[in-house]
């Protein structure tokens, strides 16, 4: 069974709407939003027994299933073989790291897109956060993670002013890149922080002159800055990032943790078996989801992006509709992403 | 509320006969699906390793 953080009390029905206008402002490459992606555990909504769920006055069944829409919109991250993978990998690179004066190791995680590698490395950083803050209870003031994303067409400038923006420094448009990377640097030792998940490294290609002055200013970073580097990206090892001396240095450095679908396996079943157990919807025959293994791994291509999209689309279409349980029928009228219904584009 | 340990259909045994593999899903023997869970970085971060 899904249980809330003790940081984070189930409402009542008829309580506080979420505020999703805020939510969808949150962003996690800002400070504010990182803190407030890492401060709690979404909130378990209590499934109301029948008789009081069918006693509900309109404004409280307004609010019950507002409550339970929010809460199917995340549903939370499976604790999959990969994404353990990569926190356990993780919290020991950063022990490893804790003393080491140069040449820190990083991680890297690779695969086709849908295949939870942001996830992972978000998911290692909140850990990551939570542990700071109980090793250090009280230091409000630490940012002991930041995460920035590459931007297509990156340059140097660009990765340096994404690292200012997540610190909420100002950057002008006359601002140079080394008092960019001087002031990033300076505040993210005062700071402390000890890890720096970079997204997206896919868009670095080793192969132009912009994508190989990245790369520097990332290792150029990870020099500067005592903390460990957690890089996520589509297919890296195969868009050159390992590539040429730039690419060597890297792969010296670096583990490479690779993400895949998920063939049609135990796992799958458990992954499957995990998001129904967590669904709050009334009418909902457990074991149903499960027995549908199979047409769920065909139509995601073992994609757990794909999966957790469609079921958690599944579960809201149910409680609007207000039949409250997904069936075959109901998951038929979800679109998916191309790319899990054609897996051989999904991994070219 | 879902129970935690929803049930599912088995898979076909390997030695299973040709009815048996053919036998439709609501026909064939209920069996655990173990959930793997669901992340919580406060669980991890209390745990030593």
């Amino acid at each position: 069974m899904v249980t809330a953080n003790p940081t984070s009390p189930a409402p009542a029905p008829g309580g506080c709407l979420p505020d999703a206008d805020s939510d969808g402002q949150r962003q996690l490459t800002t400070l504010a939003g990182w803190r407030a992606f890492t401060a709690t555990n979404p909130v378990v909504p209590e499934l109301l027994d029948q008789r009081r769920w069918t006693s509900l006055g309109e404004s409280e069944r307004f609010a019950y299933d507002e409550l339970r829409l929010d809460y199917h919109t995340r549903l939370g991250s499976v604790a999959t073989s990969t994404l353990r993978h990569v926190v356990h990998s993780g919290r020991r690179l950063v022990l490893l790291n804790r003393h080491a004066i140069s040449a820190r190791r990083g991680l890297i995680v690779s695969g086709p897109a849908g295949t939870g590698k942001t996830t992972a490395i978000t998911t290692f950083g909140k850990t990551h956060q939570v542990i700071d803050g109980q090793r250090h209870p009280g230091a409000g003031q630490r940012i002991p993670v930041i995460y920035i994303t590459v931007p297509p067409a990156a340059t140097p400038r660009m990765v340096a002013a994404e690292f200012a923006r997540f610190l909420d420094l100002p950057v002008t448009a006359r601002g140079n890149i080394t008092d960019i990377i001087e002031a990033v640097c300076g505040v993210a030792v005062d700071a402390r922080v000890s890890l720096v998940c970079v997204d997206e490294v896919h868009n670095i290609s080793l192969t132009t002159r912009a994508g190989a002055e990245v790369s520097d200013t990332l290792k150029y970073f990870s020099e500067r800055i005592p903390a460990t580097f957690v890089y996520a990206g589509i297919d890296v090892e195969r868009a050159g990032l390992f590539t040429g001396t730039r690419g060597r240095q890297i792969a010296g450095r670096f583990c490479l943790i690779t993400s895949h679908p998920f063939p049609r396996n135990g796992e799958w079943d458990g992954v499957v078996a995990t998001l129904e157990d967590a669904l709050r919807l009334h009418r909902h025959r457990p074991g149903s989801l499960t027995a549908l293994s199979a047409y769920l791994h065909q139509r995601t291509g073992g994609m757990i992006g794909s999966l957790s999209h469609l079921i958690r689309g599944a579960a809201i279409e149910a409680i609007c509709d207000g039949t409250e349980k997904i069936t075959k029928p109901l998951l038929e009228k979800i679109d998916l992403d191309h790319a899990a219904q054609h897996p051989g584009m999904a991994q070219s | 509320m879902p129970p935690s340990e929803p049930l599912t259909q088995a898979p076909a045994a390997p030695g299973g006969t040709g009815s048996e593999t053919q036998a439709s899903e609501d026909d064939k023997p209920l069996a655990k699906v173990i959930p793997l869970g669901i992340f919580d970085p406060f669980a991890e971060a209390g745990k030593r390793w």
